[in-house]
């Protein structure tokens, strides 16, 4: 089954100039790609596409099966719940203790309080910071508070996990430990697209690359 | 959609503590909305004043209506040409008589002189003697009917029978007074309106800055899946919160100097100032549905936002 089909797509900022050009790809549930390009060269575009957040100037994007372009409020704010995203910047909600962002998701699904804490409790485990649930996000070190986003990203078992430079604040052995975490879900059933530059860590994880190049997507 | 309607109603009443929301708290502490319950208070007591302003003038217009619906005045000057004291109350009598007698006529009577000293009081000073002052007699005539042409056969009647007595149609002068309580009444309601409409421009500015205040975090939540209703019900608490305390503390002002003129007032303050009866409703209405409003304006504020985000 395809979960994410991009077919022709181009995208620009209002009326700047395109920065994604004739990008055509699709992923298959259970994949993991890595997605890499040098700085500028519009993976954070893409991802915004694939997350959603973002509408293609021109083409047609599928997520789920679904036409995205339709642009139907109520099939996006669906689709957007089956997708887990970790940003580069970790876009924590600054007056959240730790455990709170990573129940962020659960919340706005309603979930129980029960339930909440339950999973919550469970996935801090998972990523080593179970002792630090009630922390002040602002107190964690870096390679902690991108822990907390991953969480939060995996917390409601999303079918796609986008990572946009996950392993970019962090050092080698952190890095090698995140995505230790992203293969977990991976194994887990979890379609998972990581996007980064770090070609040592591809080659000790190879998966499939996407490569783009000013805007332009390439198949390694 | 009537899903995501029951879910945002649900959220509204259950709700309670904002802590663990990803807006409540910051929402509530913001500067954008530090102020707004001051606001709100201050145009709800605005708004009240206004309405039992207007209220007090209808009170007045209605019973300028009662009271002088069917009556007209007939003078007799203080200083008859030749005639003395005793020959103007004989002329009294006989106008009395006169009009007494008159088929248009249902009721005349003169207006006593404690009347006159009280109504000459707030410019004469309590201590002044009328007895001594050459003031004209008045008669107070009640018609069975009130029209220009009945009112024109008694004037002509008056006239060939007691040429100096002078008769004094309130219609003229109830006519303007009305007009003019009618427009103040309205401008009163104007100004009620316009308290109303600041409040609810406040609040919707308020909204907005702590909306564009708090956009990363709504765009986190909308590409968490979160739909409108879910980030709507994130500033519901804070905006609950404002209104409440900034209508009740306007009605509390507004109760209090409502008791302050009562007492200052005691005993010479008009008959119709203030509400009354059923008037008191309204002035209860006002504070709630100012509450009410202010979460209308949230809701399509925020609609209106969220809309254009994709």
């Amino acid at each position: 089954m395809i979960f994410v089909r991009f077919d022709n797509v181009g995208m620009r900022y209002g009326l700047g100039p395109e920065i994604l050009h004739d990008i055509a790809f699709s992923l298959p549930s259970g994949s993991f790609h890595y997605l890499t390009g040098p700085s500028g060269a519009g993976k954070t575009s893409l991802l915004r596409l694939m997350f959603l957040a973002q509408q293609p100037s021109r083409g047609t994007i599928h997520a789920f099966g679904k036409d995205v372009t339709l642009k139907n409020r109520q099939v996006l704010q669906s689709l957007r719940r089956r997708i887990g995203v970790v940003f580069q910047e970790f876009r924590m909600v600054s007056h959240l203790s730790a455990a709170e962002n990573v129940a962020l998701p659960l919340r706005i699904r309603g979930m129980s309080e029960s339930h909440i804490r339950e999973h919550v409790r469970e996935i801090m485990a998972w990523v080593g910071l179970e002792h630090h649930m009630e922390a002040d996000t602002a107190t964690l070190s870096g390679g902690q508070q991108q822990r907390v986003a991953i969480a939060r990203a995996v917390i409601s078992n999303p079918n796609l996990l986008l990572a946009d430079e996950p392993t970019g604040n962090v050092d080698d052995v952190l890095a090698e430990r995140l995505l230790y975490l992203f293969e977990q879900m991976h194994k887990n059933g979890t379609t998972v697209v990581v996007a980064t530059h770090n070609r040592r860590l591809i080659e000790k994880h190879p998966h499939p690359v996407f490569q783009l190049d000013d805007g332009w997507l390439k198949r390694l | 959609m009537a899903k995501s309607r029951i879910a945002l109603f649900l959220r509204f009443f259950l709700r309670t503590e904002v802590d663990t929301t990803p807006l409540g708290s910051a929402f509530s502490s913001s500067r954008a909305t530090v102020l707004l319950p001051w606001v709100i208070g201050v145009m709800v007591y605005l708004a009240l004043l206004m309405v039992s302003a207007s209220m007090s003038i209808d009170n007045t217009i209605a019973r300028w209506r009662t009271d002088l619906a069917d009556r007209i005045t007939v003078v007799v000057p203080p200083a008859l040409e030749g005639l003395d004291e005793l020959s103007v109350t004989d002329a009294r009598d006989s106008l009395l008589s006169f009009l007494r007698s008159d088929v248009s006529v249902s009721r005349a009577e003169e207006i006593p002189s404690t009347k006159l000293q009280h109504l000459l009081e707030p410019w004469l000073g309590a201590a002044a003697h009328v007895d001594g002052l050459p003031l004209p007699r008045m008669i107070e005539v009640d018609m069975r009917q009130v029209d220009s042409a009945a009112i024109a056969q008694l004037r002509a009647r008056l006239t060939e029978h007691f040429p100096q007595a002078l008769l004094d149609d309130h219609r003229f002068w109830r006519t303007r007074l009305l007009g003019v309580g009618r427009i103040l009444q309205g401008i009163g309601f104007a100004a009620m309106l316009v308290s109303l409409a600041t409040a609810l421009v406040i609040v919707a500015f308020g909204v907005q800055m702590a909306m564009s205040k708090h956009a990363t975090t709504i765009q986190l939540l909308r590409v968490m899946g979160a739909d409108d209703s879910y980030i709507t019900a994130q500033f519901l608490p804070a905006v609950r919160r404002a209104a409440s305390v900034g209508s009740t503390m306007g009605l509390l002002v507004f109760l209090a100097t409502y008791v302050l003129l009562r007492v200052v007032g005691a005993g010479f303050a008009p008959e119709g100032m203030g509400p009354h009866g059923w008037q008191w409703a309204t002035v209860f209405f006002v504070p709630l549905f100012l509450f009410l409003a202010a979460l209308a304006v949230l809701v399509f504020t925020m609609r209106d936002r969220l809309r254009d985000a994709p």
